[in-house]
């Protein structure tokens, strides 16, 4: 399926290399197994965007995916999961198959299987079938392990110091993993544990920081005028088959030809890759090109790229303009491949009118002072706050609550490795504390954050007095908390249905009665149809972690997890599970339209369940019933949002700048994410992205300034006439008036260009959003404008 | 001409406005989630939609499209503090000369879309098209032809 392979992206059987018309995957092959039991951790995502892909390639191919437990436990994965079922057709069956045989005469395949759903067998017929094979380790391990001096664990992945305390580092100092290295994981992961990775790098050469730079030497910029003729170079990118599979680029590339002051026009795979940037340099040396149109994904994510690559060869950044026929053209257009091709060839022209009228603009630089604002004081902002400050950079470290410690201060032990809660956050407690670098607030809230990089001014609140200071930096790390149980499965209405914190609380303090019959009912309020749509992540490893705890105290109990799916996908998890099914906790599986029933007969609390490998109802009669409830962002998580004006999903929990590319900073410069905040996840999750946050906000710190963009207004005094209608409109106060002349205030204007739209005479513009721009574009929306 | 003929269906071209922080981010999300709506659209990126100028608006009908949709964060959400509020006040002025203009009011609207509100940029902008489908081209196209 990748339009650079050798099919060119095309779906064909290797056999004898014609279409199928039904594909096949069968999961955890070799995985979840004696020889290896972990999990390997990306394989049922990416087994589901395949089978998309392949939907989407050729709509009438029928796709089975045959799997043990659906593992959608990342951000936006379940809702990822249940677009492919139920609006894709991505079929998806339960059950490891037996066997697989293949028709010598046709090639065909015959995949013998059990549906443990519904303890149906039967045989699929498939022209091919792909095998999602466990993630090994690489084979060079084990020589540099020893080259190393580092330890291997027993699947011969690198062993970290501690799980799930100290996820980063080796037993040998200095010595730091990464990515999958450390274990199976995806991208989101692997780039986290990375920045993490450079942090702790750093920290034992964090005093010569900044020494010994090599400055990159960049060409002497050429002038362009705008009186200068534009000569226009136009890349239009297909994107793998992601814009080229709907968007006609061979019709589009002609276009481009045909627009005026078009110079260049160029076609590519992928316009971003190492080898067409430098294509992209060298038409703009060959033609003596002054500006780049890129017709591409979406500037959101690559139009840095493409500045870059424009200045590397002297170009001014701003005489780059990105055109977007990815992320809002080929991607919303999937079936309407000629209006595609039509919007494609409108956005073009609109991009084109746009660059020939492009500047070249300066950028400023604003200070970055080494202050860090810490917001919530659990094991997240606990441990970023500690790595900042061993950096040498001042924290603040702010809690709501009247101690440090979050959500661990509640619980009793930890997954999987049953490290207890306690030892967990107490040496960070006690080292934050005691650190020279560190101020801690507690029992505060905060009132109000202005401002922006290098410059906000946070308020504080405490009892009855208030504190200002002003911050360069903040981390958001406010965790999450249990949704209100009341209303499901009876919570509220019977005694004994309780919550996981409540029953941690009760193992914590020793509370526990002697129990008979003990039902863990999961995914409570999680995997909605609506709102709580996604999965916590951590409640499998909870449920399977109390449910030992109940049977160790009280072996003679009957310990049942209800539970959709097991998704215990970290490391040791999956052994964890494998042990605890052993020793006699009974799993059993129900499907989200038939969930279990809880309620009282007879004074007798009692449990139904359809089980449906047995093929039928099961009635118990618990003494508790504990639910593994959904997670929210914390409750003051909205006013957050508001003060910081960053965005915030589905279950409050905050939106990070790129889900893949950057999961730990937010689109606005300067503010950072870690923990429960963004989304559920275990203690090794948090402390990983806790320590990559930490890494993240040291940047713009360490070096001591960011470049602003040069998108600031300015005025052209000849047409001002003094009416100070934009002082009224600018946030800032970054106009003025000096002896009834009216001025911007350059480092204080922040580039929102309300001014400018408010301004009566024209006198005010905005650079690179100025009004023949916009204007530009508007008029070449219908049709071709020259001007 | 589109609407002359009375034989090709009316493929109605509409502009909508977006900020850098929260609508744009949002129309990407929509991409990223494949959420389809319909091609009639034609998305002008600004940073604050307090830089949308009333005169931009007016101008688009002007040189023949069919609708405007003018998107932003939610209030209180402004990436620039407050720029979205006095988008609402230039629109609801705009939106009040819309019929002295000689134009339905209902070809301009205003939404916020965050940046997460992938579903909703696609629901909004299927509804304006549906909306303007029914309205038929825009009265000054001919004007301008």
């Amino acid at each position: 399926m990748n339009a650079a392979g050798p099919t060119g992206g095309h779906i064909v059987r290797p056999s004898d290399g014609k279409e199928p018309k039904k594909v096949a995957w069968i999961q955890c092959v070799g995985s979840r197994t004696k020889e290896r039991p972990y999990c390997s951790r990306v394989c049922c995502m990416y087994a589901t965007k395949e089978a998309i892909i392949t939907k989407e390639h050729t709509p009438d191919i029928e796709t089975h995916i045959f799997y043990m437990d659906m593992r959608a436990y990342g951000k936006g994965f379940e809702e990822y999961y249940r677009r492919a079922e139920e609006q894709i057709g991505v079929k998806y069956v339960r059950g490891r198959p037996s066997k697989v045989s293949e028709n010598p005469e046709t090639g065909d395949l015959t995949i013998r299987y059990e549906n443990l759903d519904t303890g149906e067998v039967g045989g699929l017929e498939a022209n091919m079938l792909v095998l999602a094979c466990a993630g090994v380790p690489t084979d060079t391990n084990k020589e540099l392990a020893k080259i190393l001096g580092v330890k291997l664990d027993e699947n011969g992945f690198f062993q970290e110091k501690n799980l799930p305390l100290a996820p980063i580092e080796t037993d040998a100092e200095g010595i730091y993993l990464a990515g999958c290295a450390q274990g199976p994981k995806d991208i989101p992961d692997s780039v986290t544990q990375a920045s993490g990775a450079a942090a702790k790098a750093i920290m034992p050469i964090v005093e010569a920081r900044g020494e010994e730079i090599e400055e990159v030497e960049l060409p002497e910029e050429k002038e362009v005028k705008p009186t200068d003729e534009p000569r226009i170079g136009v890349f239009v990118c297909r994107c793998g088959v992601n814009i080229g599979r709907i968007v006609g680029v061979p019709a589009v590339v002609e276009y481009a030809k045909t627009l005026p002051n078009v110079t260049f026009v160029n076609e590519d795979i992928f316009t971003c890759s190492d080898d067409c940037r430098g294509r992209i340099k060298a038409a703009i040396e060959k033609y003596d090109l002054n500006r780049v149109v890129v017709a591409a994904c979406s500037p959101r994510t690559h139009e840095g790229l493409f500045r870059d690559t424009c200045r590397e060869v002297g170009l001014n950044p701003y005489l780059f303009e990105f055109v977007n026929i990815r992320d809002q053209c080929s991607w919303v257009h999937m079936n309407e491949p000629e209006e595609a091709t039509e919007k494609a060839k409108d956005l073009l022209r609109m991009g084109v009118a746009r660059a020939r009228l492009l500047e070249a603009e300066e950028e400023g630089e604003l200070s970055v002072g080494p202050e860090c604002l810490v917001i919530g004081g659990g094991i997240a902002g606990m441990t970023a706050a500690l790595e900042l400050a061993n950096m040498g950079f001042k924290i603040k470290l702010v809690e709501r609550e009247q101690e440090l410690g979050g959500m661990l201060r509640n619980l009793y032990k930890l997954f999987p490795t049953e490290t207890p809660a306690e030892e967990a956050i107490a040496p960070k407690i006690r080292a934050a504390y005691e650190h020279k670098n560190i101020e801690i607030y507690t029992g505060v809230e905060i009132k109000d954050i202005k401002g922006y990089i290098g410059n906000f001014e946070v308020t504080i609140s405490k009892k009855d007095s208030e504190d200002v200071f002003n911050i360069s930096t903040i981390i958001v790390a406010t965790g999450s908390q249990e949704i209100d149980a009341t209303g499901y499965y009876g919570y509220g209405e019977y005694d004994n249905v309780v919550t996981q914190l409540q029953l941690e609380r009760m193992l914590k303090e020793g509370t526990l009665k002697e129990l008979k019959n003990v039902v863990i009912i999961n995914c409570v309020g999680a995997r909605e149809e609506e709102g709580k749509t996604y999965c916590c992540r951590f409640g499998c490893g909870t449920s399977i972690k109390n449910a030992k705890y109940i049977k160790e105290m009280y072996p003679d109990a009957n310990v049942f997890i209800l539970h959709r799916d097991i998704r215990t996908v970290g490391k040791k998890g999956e052994e964890y599970y494998n042990d605890v099914r052993a020793n006699g906790v009974k799993f059993i599986r129900f499907s989200k339209d038939k969930k279990p029933l809880v309620f009282e007969e007879g004074g007798k609390l009692i449990v139904k369940v359809y089980d449906g490998l047995l093929r039928t109802d099961l009635e118990i009669e618990p003494d508790l019933v504990v639910l593994t409830t959904a997670t929210e962002g914390a409750k003051g998580a909205g006013a957050l949002q508001k003060m910081l004006k960053v965005p915030i999903g589905a279950g409050n929990f905050f939106h990070e700048a790129h889900v893949k590319l950057r999961p730990l900073d937010f689109a606005t410069d300067g503010i950072y994410l870690c923990g429960c905040a963004h989304s559920p996840k275990g203690v090794v999750d948090t402390i990983t992205q806790a320590v990559g946050a930490a890494s993240r906000a040291s940047i713009p710190m360490g070096v001591g300034m960011i470049k602003s963009e040069g998108i600031t207004a300015v005025i052209n005094p000849e047409a001002c006439v003094n009416c100070g209608i934009c002082m009224t409109m600018c946030p800032y106060g970054a106009i003025r008036m000096v002896d009834g002349v009216t001025e911007v205030i350059t480092a204080v204007c922040k580039g929102c260009g309300t001014c400018v739209a408010a301004c009566p005479t024209g006198a005010l513009e905005q650079r690179h959003y100025q009004n023949k721009q916009i204007a530009s574009q508007i008029k070449n929306v219908c049709r071709l404008v020259v001007e | 001409m589109q609407a002359g003929g009375g034989v090709k269906e009316f493929v109605p071209k509409i502009v909508v406005f977006c900020c850098n922080w929260c609508s744009y981010a949002g129309a990407d999300m929509a991409g990223v989630s494949r959420m389809q709506y319909p091609p009639n659209i034609r998305i002008i990126k600004v940073m604050c939609s307090g830089r949308i100028d009333p005169i931009f608006v007016l101008m688009s009908f002007m040189e023949g499209t069919d609708g405007v949709l003018v998107t932003g964060c939610h209030i209180g959400d402004c990436h620039y503090i407050n720029g979205n509020y006095k988008t609402q006040n230039r629109f609801e002025i705009l939106s009040e000369m819309m019929n002295e203009l000689g134009l339905e009011k209902e070809r301009l609207r205003l939404e916020w879309i965050s940046a997460t509100e992938g579903e909703k940029f696609a629901n909004v902008v299927k509804e304006v098209v549906e909306q303007v489908k029914k309205l038929g081209p825009s009265p000054l196209k001919p004007v301008i032809e």
